[in-house]
């Protein structure tokens, strides 16, 4: 491990969680998002974890949700198809707001073990000082 | 890493630094991914292979790893506890900075005795 292994590993965790808290903010301001039947549904992003090897975490990939998305009945919407149809994401709203709290969290916790790095490496650099 | 010309006290305060910034580095990789689906939380214990060397007379030859811990796993395969987490790091960066301060006082010791002022 390097020298500066612990601001290293709290960064990669804090750019895990920006990546992810921008995924929830995009599918959060299109959970309203309609479509015409014959488009595809607006597709959330998921991002996908994975633990790096050397220590910290990145981000392994982006999933979307399901194109096909869900059908609502709608006749007064201007996209509503002859059948008064439109499509909708396939979002689920309490899930996106738990995973904000989740991800905001583990931001937090990340600028903590940066605090705290901090505090070690002045430190250290306080050996042989007198 | 053994310090040039070190003594017994130095090399065992040098190790013990050594081991607390393994557990640090270890400690913010498991609050990296606190989220991360089926992440097994590791630590380090260095404290008692320490104290044995000590007891064999060479506080030097001390393996520093981490271990993976066995404690029960969340839904998503995880057992990261981040109470458990930052408390621990609060712990090591105290005992950390009261270490450093132990090697400079043993290294005004040793100044003292050379004859420095």
């Amino acid at each position: 491990m390097g020298a500066f292994d612990l601001l290293r590993i709290a960064g990669s965790s804090l750019g895990m969680h920006q990546t992810w808290l921008d995924a929830l903010a995009d599918n959060l301001a299109n959970v309203n998002t309609t479509r015409r039947t014959s488009e595809n549904a607006f597709q959330g992003q998921m991002v996908i974890a994975r633990a790096l090897p050397g220590g910290g975490v990145g981000v392994a990939g982006v999933a979307l949700s399901d194109p096909a998305g869900r059908v609502v009945n709608d006749p007064d919407n201007p996209l509503a198809d002859a059948d008064g149809n439109v499509r909708e994401p396939e979002l689920d709203l309490a899930s996106q707001m738990s995973q904000l709290v989740m991800a905001q969290r583990g931001f937090q916790a990340s600028v903590q073990v940066t605090k705290t790095a901090q505090d070690t490496y002045a430190s250290a650099l306080q050996i042989g000082k007198g | 890493m053994p310090l040039l010309g070190a003594d017994a006290v130095t090399t065992t305060l040098s190790t013990a630094l050594d081991g607390l910034s393994l557990r640090q580095d270890v400690i913010a990789d498991n609050i990296a991914n606190v989220d991360t689906p089926g992440f097994r939380a590791t630590s380090v214990d260095f404290e008692s292979s320490l104290a044995a060397a000590i007891r064999d007379g060479d506080p030097g030859r001390v393996t520093l790893s981490a271990t993976p811990t066995a404690t029960p796993v969340g839904a998503n395969g995880n057992n990261v506890d981040l109470r458990k987490e930052t408390m621990a790091a609060m712990q090591t960066a105290f005992q950390y900075q009261m270490l450093t301060r132990a090697v400079n006082d043993r290294m005004s010791l040793v100044r003292t005795a050379a004859g420095a002022s």
